[in-house]
């Protein structure tokens, strides 16, 4: 990994990082609906992935870090499992459901949305 | 907090392995959960390393690797597996935690 791969994955994850915790902490009260804020970075993230998608990112470098760096520290894997252990643990397992459902369905309606506008454009 | 998730990206990149790293992930935010952490210790480590380390994206760019081939069966299998896999390996998390405590 040379200085400008490091460079990028460094820029990459500072601004992930903070634009995760600003949504997090701020766009439900602007909202001012009943979805989780760790939801809503996480349709982002699925969003902006489809744009990487269908930009062939894999073939490269410079988006292969972005995924890697910005995508990577502004989605999270383990709020979502914590919200979902958090309702297994107060025993709603009827939202637990709804949560998990909802969360992939919208996640690929969202990747599939930033794949389809990059295809059509 | 941006040190902690400098050092779980680079961590995650060299690892390369999202299962096993959602897996080290989720047992770790279960153990770290149950104990009672002063504020900036819960956001330097949930909130800085843990969601760092693990990455939704790379979750959701596998599953769509399998749903690409057109394998349907295959991909509700995954994907119900690695999140009930994660449940309770932050449940086991928790639980060894209680434990210890």
């Amino acid at each position: 990994m040379d200085f400008s791969a490091i460079s990028i994955i460094l820029l990459g994850s500072t601004f992930g990082l903070i634009l995760r915790i600003f949504i997090q902490n701020n766009l439900k009260k602007s909202i001012g609906c009943d979805i989780q804020n760790t939801s809503i970075v996480n349709f982002l993230s699925s969003f902006l992935l489809g744009i990487l998608v269908a930009l062939n990112f894999i073939n490269n470098e410079i988006l292969v870090l972005f995924y890697g760096g910005f995508l990577g520290c502004f989605s999270t894997f383990s709020s979502f499992i914590y919200q979902l252990f958090e309702l297994f643990k107060n025993r709603k397992f009827l939202r637990l459901f709804s949560h998990y459902f909802m969360v992939i369905i919208f996640s690929f309606l969202f990747f599939y949305l930033g794949y389809f506008l990059i295809q059509f454009f | 907090m941006l040190l902690a998730a400098y050092l779980a990206t680079f961590l995650r990149l060299t690892i390369n392995n999202n299962f096993f790293i959602s897996i080290i992930g989720s047992f770790f935010v279960g153990f770290f959960v149950s104990r009672r952490l002063s504020y900036s210790a819960e956001k330097i480590l949930l909130s800085g390393f843990f969601s760092c380390f693990t990455s939704f994206s790379g979750f959701i760019y596998f599953l769509y690797r399998i749903l690409n081939q057109g394998d349907w069966i295959k991909f509700i299998i995954f994907f119900n597996l690695i999140i009930i896999v994660n449940l309770f390996t932050m449940l086991f998390g928790f639980w060894i935690s209680r434990k210890i405590t």
